[in-house]
């Protein structure tokens, strides 16, 4: 009698749980279905990639998937960086090539003390 | 790795992180042959300079190969004189040379013929373009 319950239950949970999948939402399904892919993938691929990657790919999950504002946010700000760093580098580049100059002085008919003070 | 596991966020981070080293001072050993014969008289103290003065070296070596024979002796007679400089003096000697170099050419010979005579009083003898 006992056993039969308990088969019963067991059919009951079945069912049940059956039936909640057909009424999980369209969103929540695939959301779901993406998380078992990318769970299955990594499990077959276990991290082969570089350190930098790996911390990259995880800001990204965290992040990215949470917040895809942030994300947008976080990609534009960086393209912002790179490119005030490169602007930074090649002004301070065209400061420094007073080269004109230097070798006129340097080669002058007038000795270099005459111009220091 | 594939490309495609490559995100535009980990490769962005990578050229950020590249740029400081684009930065960094040259090593003697990493500087061409013409390089090195232009900057010469310098060998012995270049990894003791400043990186901004190797830059500014380095920039000056490129005029190097398209000077004659008596201004390339010049320039490393003088190399070590100006690399000795203080970054102040060396740029209140660029201010008064270009300052120099806008006044008329006729004051300019009197004051260079000036500085001959007394160089010569000195017993130093400064070579002109033509000879």
């Amino acid at each position: 009698m006992n056993r039969n319950n308990e088969e019963l239950n067991q059919q009951d949970i079945k069912r049940l749980l059956d039936q909640s999948l057909t009424r999980i939402e369209r969103p929540t399904l695939a959301r779901l279905h993406h998380a078992r892919e990318q769970a299955l993938a990594r499990h077959s691929n276990p991290c082969t990639d570089p350190v930098l990657v790996r911390a990259g790919h995880a800001i990204w999950q965290i992040f990215g998937t949470q917040y895809p504002v942030s994300r947008l946010l976080a990609a534009a700000l960086l393209l912002v960086a790179i490119l005030f760093s490169i602007s930074a580098y090649w002004n301070q580049d065209a400061k420094l090539d007073s080269s004109d100059i230097d070798i006129a002085i340097l080669t002058d008919d007038i000795p270099i003390h005459y111009f220091v003070d | 790795m594939s490309l495609n596991r490559l995100y535009p966020f980990q490769l962005s981070l990578c050229i950020l992180l590249l740029i400081p080293a684009m930065a960094v001072a040259q090593a003697w050993t990493s500087l061409s042959p013409t390089q090195k014969e232009a900057l010469a008289p310098l060998a012995a103290e270049w990894d003791t300079l400043q990186a901004e003065q190797r830059r500014r070296l380095v920039n000056l070596a490129k005029h190097y190969p398209k000077l004659n024979a008596a201004h390339k002796q010049r320039m490393h007679h003088r190399l070590n004189e100006w690399s000795k400089l203080t970054p102040r003096q060396r740029e209140r000697a660029r201010e008064k040379f270009q300052a120099f170099s806008k006044i008329p050419s006729e004051t300019r010979n009197q004051v260079k013929e000036m500085i001959r005579q007394q160089e010569a009083a000195k017993g130093r003898v400064i070579l002109t373009e033509a000879e």
